[in-house]
């Protein structure tokens, strides 16, 4: 059983993703009870505010660990929702908070029109790049999952965006990939229901040798 | 537009009343949700329909076994009357705590919570009845006590205060399969700055489209329509695509 | 008085029902209009097993052959329908048991009832809505009786001050309508929801799915005593005649069985679940329940078109520590909704609640002030049931 460990900094799900990677067997194992168990695979959660996981990611001193993780090509870290946001260099939420800084690229509102209704809630489609690095989630494009956040990351370099949605006609990122082992993504596959569960365990499987 | 399963629980049973009252039994909570879900369901929101009532919360050990198997988001409301609350709540596994006899008592307990757990966890559940043409008052407790409060009031109240969606549900529609309730949907639709999902009254697959003809991005939830079989859940996710 | 006389007839020592939360203080139904001395007797529980006789019923009713029974209803009525004219009548108000009970018989069993319907004191909103959905929106014929004002209010002022029991007119007036207006019609068969046996009377008045006709008839009018004084002394007091009192005078039994009329209980044929009727009513007839909370209980569906009974409720939680949270919890508890816990729950937070919202309303239908209401009630509490400390009102004996 592959183990996969869950970076559990104080925000986020972790019951879900918990019990999702569980279901697809996978042996998950939380970050901040186990230190001796070894894998390739971190997750990074989060649900809440920008500025107030990287305190808590500064205050557990996880931040150093996660960079150094990402060094080794053959180490996954898979980011979703606000999770995949930290991943890059600052945000727009609350005050200027600078992120993990892994990928170009900044967190903003997805509207400042007052009209539009936030956060963004709901199972939308999502286009996913014709990439051969990505192929094996070609058959997710066009596939609605779960998407419920007020904010998107906006990386600088196209490279870093692979999937992407709608909101209120316009494009935002859905999915970021940097070197092939730093992943993202906007929506959350463990509460997309089979397609979702599908998803992760692909992504896990094919991303890295 | 979502269509979310409402499911109110007493104890070990679902139950299903008509206008917030009566506890007819309608089967097993383990199962009826585990059919929802495994026939599409987009979303879950169970309500504790006595935990005020009897000042309880019975229901983290129903959320901890279905979200064993379940993988799409789930809102538990009822009785969530502390923070305390709201992290067993998301301990066990739900994602979203509905919370309504409580803001209306302390309304600032929306703002601890928007803050401590995120907008997006925090669901506010209002239950609408009209009391004159063109006015509604929000109801604590299930449908039992009055509030003497304005609806519009309300609802300006919470949107300042803080949360990440509103489910509206309709006293005077609930139970009674004659369809959402317009007039209240049309009242209060654009002062709404938050998702809305509205409840009560879905009978047929025409109560739906209507909602969806009227409203912009407006999602439903039903409860009489999938307890008594009318309808499947394929043939109203078909309404969306 | 001894400190522990128990003044209405009832065990003086209070004992509750292990599986429902009634307790032997329940009193069972008494001929009204013979009803002098407030005299009653309770609710039996058996001394070994701590249940009570409506907890007993309710297991023996689990066991009857309800497809049996209906198909006894459907033999009697069908001796009975007719293609024109009204073949049955069903007293009622258009809360859910009489909804249920009219609709029934028409709609799926071909019946042509008249229903008749004995108003309350004063209706509530919702209660007018209910009834006049009932009938329109229900589709049934109805004759509303509505009795003198004068007279009517001054029996619940009589029946307030000798027996606590502002209700007993309308009690009355309830039972006597159906054979009064059937006989007028000639309409030989009168439906009834449920048996009260099922709530506590004497067991054996559950086998028999006709009502005993001494609720509603009598052989001598001298004998009648309305609001707890004699009708010929209320005549004589208060400047009325005999005339005045038509709708509280029982018909004559001879007259009754010359036209063969009888009271039965629908609830004998099928199987009844007072939450159930709610459900029924709500889809069929446009029964909607309360808007909020009925005072002194939790329920929102049960008794709501008067707003003096909130009243009846009260006193009886005076004269017998059962409240309207007790009724209602002892019914759903037999009834699967609730369990026992809950119902002790419910008490506790409702039972003793004062019904504010039409106390203004209930003085001046009375016609006391605050001062006489409360000295009034006071002389109605049993020493076996209540102790004053400082200054409070203590009930001594809580299902809790």
């Amino acid at each position: 059983m592959k183990n996969v460990i869950i970076v559990d900094y104080g925000m986020g799900n972790i019951k879900s993703l918990y019990n999702s990677l569980k279901f697809l067997g996978y042996n998950p194992v939380f970050y901040s009870e186990e230190k001796n168990i070894n894998s390739n695979i971190y997750i990074l959660p989060g649900v809440g505010a920008f500025n107030q996981a990287m305190k808590l990611i500064e205050e557990k001193k996880i931040s150093n660990n996660l960079k150094n993780f990402v060094k080794n090509k053959n180490n996954l870290l898979l980011g979703i929702c606000l999770g995949m946001q930290l991943f890059f260099e600052e945000s727009s939420e609350n005050l200027e908070t600078t992120g993990l800084g892994m990928i170009k690229g900044k967190v903003k509102k997805l509207s400042d029109n007052k009209n539009h209704i936030l956060p963004n809630v709901g199972w939308f489609e999502t286009s996913i790049k014709n990439d051969q690095a990505f192929g094996y989630l070609k058959k997710f494009d066009k596939q609605k999952f779960y998407y419920v956040h007020s904010y998107i990351a906006e990386p600088i370099d196209k490279k870093n965006q692979v999937a992407s949605s709608l909101y209120n006609g316009n494009n935002f990122c859905a999915m970021t990939v940097k070197n092939s082992n730093i992943i993202g993504t906007q929506f959350h596959p463990e509460k997309s229901s089979e397609i979702g569960l599908e998803f992760l365990d692909m992504l896990i499987k094919n991303s890295i040798n | 537009m979502r269509t979310i399963a409402r499911i109110d629980i007493k104890n070990q049973d679902v139950i299903k009343g008509i206008n917030l009252e009566g506890l007819r039994k309608i089967g097993n909570p383990e199962n009826i949700v585990k059919e929802y879900y495994l026939n599409g369901i987009d979303e879950i929101l169970i309500i504790d329909s006595v935990a005020s009532l009897y000042g309880r919360n019975n229901l983290f050990d129903l959320i901890k076994n279905i979200t064993k198997e379940i993988f799409v988001p789930i809102t538990l409301g009822g009785g969530i009357r502390s923070l305390k609350d709201i992290e067993n709540a998301l301990n066990s596994g739900a994602d979203k705590v509905a919370i309504n006899s409580k803001a209306l008592e302390d309304p600032d307990f929306l703002s601890k919570a928007v803050s401590s757990f995120g907008e997006s966890t925090i669901l506010v559940n209002i239950e609408a009845k009209k009391i004159s043409e063109e006015r509604w008052e929000p109801y604590k407790f299930c449908g039992r006590e009055k509030t003497n409060l304005n609806l519009i009031d309300w609802i300006n109240t919470i949107q300042d205060k803080g949360c990440g969606e509103i489910l509206l549900t309709s006293i005077d529609k609930e139970g009674t399969e004659t369809g959402f309730d317009i007039d209240l949907i049309t009242n209060v639709h654009e002062i709404i700055k938050k998702p809305l999902i509205v409840s009560g009254g879905c009978g047929n697959l025409n109560h739906i489209q209507e909602v969806k003809k009227r409203f912009k991005d407006v999602s439903v939830a039903v409860a009489s329509v999938l307890h008594y079989k009318i309808l499947k859940i394929s043939e109203i996710k078909k309404l969306f695509l | 008085m001894s400190k522990n006389f128990s003044m209405f007839g009832l065990p003086e020592d209070v004992i509750f029902c292990s599986k429902c939360v009634m307790s032997n203080q329940r009193p069972r139904s008494v001929v009204e209009f013979k009803n002098s001395s407030n005299q009653k007797s309770g609710l039996t529980i058996d001394a070994n097993s701590s249940i009570c006789d409506a907890c007993n019923y309710n297991e023996t009713k689990k066991k009857i052959d309800w497809e049996k029974r209906e198909s006894e209803l459907i033999e009697l009525l069908d001796k009975y329908r007719k293609t024109n004219g009204y073949d049955c009548l069903v007293p009622g108000s258009g809360g859910k048991d009489s909804a249920y009970t009219a609709h029934i018989l028409k709609y799926k069993y071909g019946m042509n009832p008249l229903t008749v319907t004995w108003a309350p004191h004063s209706y509530t909103d919702i209660g007018w809505k209910n009834f006049d959905n009932w009938i329109k929106v229900g589709g049934l014929d109805n004759i509303l009786f509505t009795p003198n004002g004068r007279v009517h209010s001054l029996l619940t002022k009589l029946a307030f001050k000798n027996l606590l029991h502002p209700f007993q007119p309308f009690i009355m007036g309830q039972k006597i309508i159906g054979p009064l207006i059937a006989s007028k019609f000639n309409i030989p068969l009168i439906f009834y929801g449920e048996n009260q046996a099922e709530y506590g009377n004497a067991a054996e008045e559950n086998s028999n799915p006709k009502m005993d006709t001494k609720f509603f008839s009598q052989k001598n009018n001298s004998e009648i005593i309305l609001g707890g004084e004699k009708l010929s002394s209320i005549i004589k007091n208060y400047d009325f005649n005999l005339n005045d009192f038509e709708p509280y005078i029982p018909p004559p039994l001879d007259d009754l069985n010359s036209k063969k009329i009888e009271q039965r209980f629908l609830g004998y044929y099928l199987k009844w679940d007072p939450q159930e009727c709610y459900y029924y009513a709500a889809k069929n007839t446009g029964f909607r329940p309360n808007t909020e909370r009925t005072e002194g209980s939790y329920s929102k569906y049960s008794s709501i078109d008067d707003k003096i009974d909130t009243f009846h409720y009260y006193l009886t939680f005076i004269k017998f520590g059962l409240g309207r949270a007790s009724y209602d919890a002892a019914q759903e508890i037999r009834n699967e909704k609730i369990t026992r816990e809950e119902g002790v729950s419910l008490i506790k937070k409702y039972d003793n609640e004062f019904p504010k919202k039409y106390f203004t309303h209930f003085l001046e239908y009375i016609e006391m002030n605050e001062g006489d209401f409360s000295s009034t009630v006071d002389k109605f509490r049993s020493p076996h049931l209540w102790r004053k400390k400082n200054k409070e009102w203590k009930l001594l004996h809580q299902v809790y």
